[in-house]
């Protein structure tokens, strides 16, 4: 069974008919193309699935695709304008806050989301923020930390 | 992990939705925001033949209300903990929000759902337990309500028919001088679902030290979440001491039937439900003395 929908994904505007049961996830991956996020658990409880869904953090793997209709997704490939990487991902890249990045993602996905709601965090607040979103290599100090990073460049600014 | 098929509906009202629901009922499930329901159909635990995604009865989220506060069952448990107006009206439910699951999860995950699901561990119950909420139930016969404390009956299983919705929860205002708390020890797993919770509500005179009020109701410490009237009776009446703190705490788990399972044993349970209880009910009457 198919539904028609309208929707923004990454500020490009897409009309078509979707199956009623395919999650926003394969919606994503498998129809777009837009790999950057990942399935891991499929259960709502790692995190690596993360996009911005009218700006909200949400686990793309709980959420059908038909219940995009008319709203905006941003995903990991969104962020970059042109040639520039998001403040975020220059901050992972630079703090090293990346190992194998299967993880990668979700938590920059999960931290635009605090960041555009609270520019300036505190690490609880970063903690909080990010507690939807597992990493298995890291050890969470680093992603922490470049976090933190981009909230203090911007107030330097 | 994919879905399988299932025929789908989108009411945009709910007159359409309560109509859809008395033709496929005890064959469709109600979709709110998924977070229990998806895992359920992706492991095929729930096999639903028809989906109502009832995303689009925004008449259902709301948080109003004066001397009876109303919430509808659409409203999300991010919009519970993000509102300023219930961190007047009643910050525990505000603080409850905050300990579910995770920002994603809480985005999109609905009081209504957390209700409806009914897991010995959703940590709305206990709250609305002790802020003896009524529930409002929709179906094509209209509207009726019911105590939330009569709501559940097993795990999964609530008193509601096929044929019938949660569309609202009522929620009396408390007595001035009233504190409530709820305290949770998540799991270690990546669930985070209470290995067991307590919401307390009470109040004691400022004078006497003797409690008024005590309304205590517990959550992954039997098949539902539980009110622990026997304690309650217990408590008011008394002169605050630690010994009759220590005698409640030993009432709690007498009236609970907490087991074994991959968030904890039954033993750890009884210990965790023995020191949150107490814990909070001093963190109570200490706030109110002083
Ligand atoms: C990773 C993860 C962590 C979680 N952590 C917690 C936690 O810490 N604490 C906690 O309590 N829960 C937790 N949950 C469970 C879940 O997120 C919550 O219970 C949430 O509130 C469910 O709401 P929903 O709108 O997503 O429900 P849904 O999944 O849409 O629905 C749940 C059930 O209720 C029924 N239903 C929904 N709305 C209605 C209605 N209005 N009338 C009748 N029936 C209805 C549905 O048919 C379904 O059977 C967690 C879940 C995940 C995946
Ligand atoms: S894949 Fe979606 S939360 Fe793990
Ligand atoms: S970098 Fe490997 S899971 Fe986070």
């Amino acid at each position: 069974m198919k539904k028609r929908i309208e929707v923004t994904v990454n500020s490009e505007k897409y009309e078509l008919a979707i199956e009623t049961h395919k999650l926003l996830l394969e919606f994503l991956r498998d129809d777009l193309g837009l790999t950057g996020t990942k399935e891991s658990c499929g259960m709502g409880e790692c995190g690596a699935c993360t996009v911005l869904l009218d700006g909200k953090a949400v686990n793309s793997c709980l959420i059908l695709a038909v219940d995009a209709d008319r709203k905006v997704i941003t995903t990991i490939e969104g962020l970059a304008k042109e040639q520039n990487l998001d403040p975020l991902q220059e901050s992972f890249i630079k703090m090293g806050a990346i190992q194998c990045g299967f993880c990668t993602s979700g938590m920059i996905m999960s931290a635009k989301a605090l960041l555009n709601e609270n520019p300036n965090p505190d690490i609880s607040e970063i903690k909080k923020a990010l507690a939807g979103n597992i990493c298995r290599c890291t050890g969470y100090k680093k992603i922490i930390k470049a976090v933190r990073m981009v909230a203090d460049s911007q107030k330097t600014r | 992990m994919k879905l399988r098929k299932f025929k789908y509906y989108e009411p945009q009202g709910l007159e359409e939705a309560l109509s859809l629901l008395d033709r496929f009922g005890h064959v469709a499930a109600i979709l709110a925001g998924g977070t229990d329901l998806v895992p359920l159909m992706k492991q095929k635990t729930v096999q639903a033949k028809h989906l109502i995604n009832i995303k689009h009865l925004t008449e259902l989220d709301f948080i109003r209300g004066d001397s009876m506060l109303e919430i509808g069952a659409l409203t999300t448990i991010r919009g519970i903990e993000k509102s300023d107006f219930l961190q007047k009206k009643c910050p525990l439910l505000r603080d409850t929000a905050g300990r579910i699951g995770y920002v994603q999860i809480r985005n999109v995950g609905t009081i209504g759902g957390n209700i409806c699901n009914a897991s010995p561990a959703a940590d709305f119950a206990p709250a609305l337990m002790v802020l003896d909420a009524t529930v409002e139930i929709a179906s094509v016969d209209g509207k009726k309500s019911a105590s939330i404390n009569s709501f559940f009956l097993n795990p999964g299983e609530t008193i509601l028919d096929k044929n019938e919705m949660i569309t609202r929860f009522w929620i009396p205002r408390t007595d001035e001088g009233t504190r409530c708390i709820f305290r949770k020890v998540p799991s270690g797993n990546s669930s985070g679902l209470a290995i067991a919770s307590v919401a307390v509500l009470s109040s004691v005179d400022k004078v006497s030290g003797v409690v008024r009020e005590a309304r205590i109701a517990v959550g992954s410490m039997a098949p539902t979440p539980i009110r622990c009237f026997k304690t309650e009776k217990l408590l008011v009446g008394e002169k605050i001491s630690d010994e009759i703190l220590n005698i409640a705490s030993q009432k709690i788990v007498e009236e609970t039937k907490p087991i074994s399972d991959i968030r904890g044993s039954r033993e750890y349970r009884i210990h965790l439900i023995k020191v949150m209880t107490k814990d909070a009910l001093m963190d109570i009457y200490w706030r109110n003395l002083s």
